[in-house]
């Protein structure tokens, strides 16, 4: 069996780097199935592109770079992709991370920062001064009078949910308003950015309308 | 082992050094051994407050340096039998003349013979603030009830707890003028309170007494009767873990005779 084999679906063509071989050999092999397709399809002439699964096996930057320099010298040929089986524990972290709800019951006081990464369900205190910034969605259960910054990573289709009435500023991705000079109104009330990228209020009910994958948290990860 | 607590409010001109001053003696009336130190360094006052500016020799920057020893820049407060001690500030340089490492040896150093360390932290929260903290294993956060000093106290709760001393801060809210809390134009207590979200250690009411003492070089708290005193002596008594009730926001009754009348019949 080559360490190296070439597979082609509706997708195109996938080539099969087998986790059970040394790296040293699939390299071998690789090449060997290059230049086997160049000979067979010289006569066509095509560009084609290569999606590479390494099955089990995570890639570091290095073997990746070493891999591109292999197509490199095939003029007709490129990589597609690089897909695998696997993630690393580190970048499974962040996924859960983003995807968790996190709870936060803090007081944030004048002058701080809570920086969070993902969504917050938020039962502290933002005092006036005092910075809650999410990189997802923020819920507001506790008292806001602070600046309430959802989306911090440029993500306009965060929302914020709850009663901001008493909070300095709102913040969505690149979207800013001073709560004094804009009509929130009284009560739990949803701020999204609408489709011409400015901040709309609305009814918390509405959310699962406007933002129905603000409810479906888990799955799709590659 | 003594107590070393740091006075703090992040805003100027609220009382610290005032509340400093007469805590201090407060406790030192309450026979408990207390030294206090001043940080504002370059603009000294706890010894002006305190009328012993006259007898400063050597100052804590001095001590940091080892210019000379600590015994040797203590002031005694006579006052006070033995009781009261202050280590002054320097007025010649500025805050960064000190470390908060230098000054944390120095507390350690005093913790042995000192019931209470109180330290008089500058206003703002630079190099000055940093050094008074960094000795400290409790704060006091003074404030007054207006919006701007309560929101740099809410500043400073929040570097406090980053600092994690031995304990929560506490609070003291000064200057409190009684007629304007009933009158709704004053924040009152459990407004503060409740929004900064720290545990109230004392009250104390505007007294106008407390600048003529003050400029006589006398703490209030020798003062049994004003309503100040009291409140400081409150604090002090609160810190020795004595219960003691808040004092009451009603008005003194300075009624005139036709007002009093007037409730007097009201009552029937």
């Amino acid at each position: 069996m080559p360490a190296a084999v070439l597979k082609g679906n509706q997708n195109g063509y996938e080539i099969l780097l087998k986790d059970e071989y040394a790296f040293e050999t699939i390299l071998t092999d690789l090449v060997a199935l290059l230049d086997q397709v160049q000979n067979e399809t010289l006569a066509k002439g095509d560009k084609l592109s290569f999606a590479l699964n390494t099955q089990n096996r995570l890639l570091t930057e290095e073997q990746m770079t070493t891999l591109a320099d292999i197509f490199k010298q095939y003029r007709r040929f490129s990589i597609k992709t690089f897909s695998s089986n696997v993630v690393s524990k580190k970048q499974f972290g962040t996924f859960i991370e983003e995807r968790t709800v996190h709870l936060c019951g803090d007081i944030i006081r004048n002058g701080q920062v809570r920086e969070i990464v993902g969504d917050v369900l938020f039962c502290g205190a933002i005092h006036k001064g005092g910075i809650l910034k999410a990189t997802g969605s923020i819920f507001l259960l506790g008292t806001a009078e602070g600046i309430v910054y959802a989306g911090a990573s440029g993500d306009a289709l965060t929302v914020i949910c709850g009663d901001v009435a008493a909070a300095q500023q709102i913040r969505i991705a690149d979207l800013v308003s001073v709560v004094s000079e804009a009509d929130y109104g009284i009560g739990p009330k949803l701020i999204y950015v609408n489709d011409l990228h400015a901040l709309e209020v609305g009814a918390i009910a509405a959310l699962k309308k406007i933002r129905p994958k603000v409810f479906t948290q888990i799955g799709g990860f590659i | 082992m003594g107590k070393a607590i740091v006075i703090t409010s992040g805003k100027g001109g609220v009382g610290k050094t005032t509340t400093t001053a007469n805590l201090g003696s407060a406790l030192a009336l309450m026979g408990k051994k207390v030294i206090m130190l001043d940080l504002d360094i370059g603009l000294r006052n706890l010894d002006v407050v305190l009328g012993l500016d006259n007898r400063i020799i050597y100052d804590i920057v001095d001590v940091a340096k080892g210019r000379c020893k600590l015994h040797q820049a203590i002031i005694k407060d006579k006052r006070f039998e033995d009781n009261l001690f202050l280590l002054p500030a320097a007025q010649n340089t500025d805050k960064s003349a000190i470390e908060p490492d230098e000054v944390k040896k120095i507390v350690a150093e005093l913790k042995g013979d000192y019931d209470y360390i109180l330290l008089d932290c500058p206003a703002g929260i630079e190099q000055g603030f940093e050094n008074a903290v960094a000795g400290a294993d409790e704060a006091i956060v003074v404030s007054t009830p207006e919006i701007s000093a309560v929101r740099d106290a809410d500043r400073v709760v929040g570097l406090l707890e980053q600092a994690k001393l031995d304990n929560p801060p506490m609070l003291v809210i000064n200057r409190i003028k009684k007629r304007m809390v009933n009158d709704g134009s004053m924040m009152d207590v459990d407004e503060i309170t409740s929004h900064l979200a720290i545990k109230l250690i004392g009250i104390v009411f505007d007294d106008d007494q407390v600048i003529g003492t003050s400029n006589k070089g006398e703490p209030i708290v020798l003062n049994e009767k004003s309503p100040a005193s009291i409140g400081y002596r409150n604090i002090a008594r609160r810190l020795e873990g004595q219960t003691v009730p808040l004092m009451t926001m009603k008005e003194d009754s300075n009624q005139g005779f036709f007002s009093k009348l007037s409730t007097w019949f009201k009552k029937k």
